[in-house]
């Protein structure tokens, strides 16, 4: 039997963020490729009332068209600098479907537009809820107190910078004796969604066996 | 002439840690206490316009959005099983409880029921429609989950043959025979 400690996910979140080599500047090009990127989502059952429309952009990564998909849980978001797909509430099985919206948008635009992704950042963020355990307890297993005088330490987060993106565990502001997790990778190049994906997963799994949780 | 060196701490990759100089306008003196001030005024005025802080640091920026907790929106589905609830907008659900209950006993399907949804399009088209449904065998009362796919194609029974052969025979070892796949 695991003597891990259950990790109940209340709240999760996926982000990827695509950047073309150089922004587009001109936003008559984006909207030129729309029809492609519609047509890439039509299998998914995407109908017009699912294409909002912004106002104007202030900055060229500022979104211009959002795509709704799959009850407003999944978006798709482009700007003139690139795009960004964000999911609410996601697990992995959800991840065949997340990778293939992320590979048909990028090669509609890459394919109409001439150009190409050329850094990638993946994003998971969960708010979970530890069980049979104190915020304090599963602190000291993992991270020294840091001593204060007033002994007011609530909870001892942790940020790991690695060469490829970041890990942080914080207290969490949302749940009763709840940790924040948000792990971030990112990927220069020309680089497959489903590896970056896998790589992202790997992480998870890393950092869950580093904290001695099962995320459930 | 006064020289302050601030150091803003947070280090980019590979960059030089940012160091901002201010220098102060050299005091030329004052006649009356009056104007004394007012240079005195306009001297942190200038430092004020001088030292703000650099609006698109994108070190602080990254850093505000990693530490930043992301929350759940009030039109986020609040249901325990999202995922069954996201199927539900690509499949159709016929019976959605035994269907749901069938999925949350064996939740690996569902990976292959959201991998499996752009591979019907693909073979079928875009009008085909997927329906899911649970069937019970009346041999020996087990359980399994049928994708039904309704297609108005011609050739709706060979595409199967094709969706078998190009994608299903090498996932279906990972349904422990419990998804199968059926042209209606």
């Amino acid at each position: 039997m695991s003597n891990k400690i259950k990790a109940e996910t209340k709240f999760s979140h996926f982000e990827y963020d695509g950047w073309f080599s150089d922004p587009l500047f001109e936003p008559l090009r984006l909207y030129s490729v729309l029809p492609s990127v519609y047509a890439g989502l039509k299998p998914l059952n995407i109908t017009p009332a699912d294409v909002k429309y912004q106002g104007g952009a202030s900055t060229p990564s500022d979104a211009l068209i959002i795509f709704n998909l799959a009850k407003n849980q999944y978006a798709l978001n482009l700007s003139m600098a690139g795009f960004t797909f964000k999911a609410d509430a996601v697990d992995w099985s959800q991840a065949p479907i997340i990778t293939n919206i992320i590979e048909t948008t990028s090669k509609a635009l890459t394919a109409n537009l001439k150009t190409e992704i050329q850094s990638h950042q993946l994003q998971i963020a969960m708010q979970l809820v530890l069980h049979g355990v104190s915020l304090k307890d599963f602190n000291k297993s993992f991270a020294p107190l840091a001593k204060r005088p007033a002994d007011d330490t609530e909870f001892n987060g942790i940020v790991l910078r690695t060469l490829r993106g970041f890990f942080l565990v914080d207290k969490s502001e949302l749940y009763e004796g709840g940790i924040f997790v948000r792990i971030t990778q990112k990927f220069e190049g020309k680089t497959d969604i489903n590896e970056m994906a896998k790589v992202l997963n790997d992480e998870e799994a890393w950092l869950a066996a580093a904290l001695g949780i099962e995320i459930e | 002439m006064y020289t302050i060196s601030s150091d803003l701490g947070l280090q980019a990759p590979g960059k030089v840690r940012d160091v901002i100089k201010v220098v102060w306008p050299e005091h030329k003196g004052s006649t009356t206490e009056t104007e004394g001030k007012r240079d005195a005024q306009l001297d942190f005025a200038l430092l004020d316009a001088i030292i703000a802080y650099p609006e698109r640091d994108a070190t602080l920026r990254l850093l505000d959005s990693l530490t930043k907790q992301d929350k759940p929106l009030l039109t986020a589905l609040q249901s325990k099983d999202v995922a069954f609830e996201i199927l539900s907008t690509f499949y159709s659900v016929r019976d959605s409880v035994p269907v749901k209950r069938f999925l949350s006993v064996h939740p690996a399907l569902k990976k292959l029921l959201f991998a499996a949804f752009p591979r019907i399009k693909e073979t079928w088209g875009l009008h085909a429609k997927a329906e899911l449904q649970v069937f019970s065998d009346p041999e020996d009362d087990s359980l399994s989950l049928v994708v039904y796919i309704v297609s108005e194609r011609q050739d709706a029974y060979q595409l199967l043959d094709r969706f078998d052969d190009e994608w299903w025979l090498s996932q279906a070892g990972s349904s422990d025979g419990l998804l199968t796949f059926a042209v209606r």
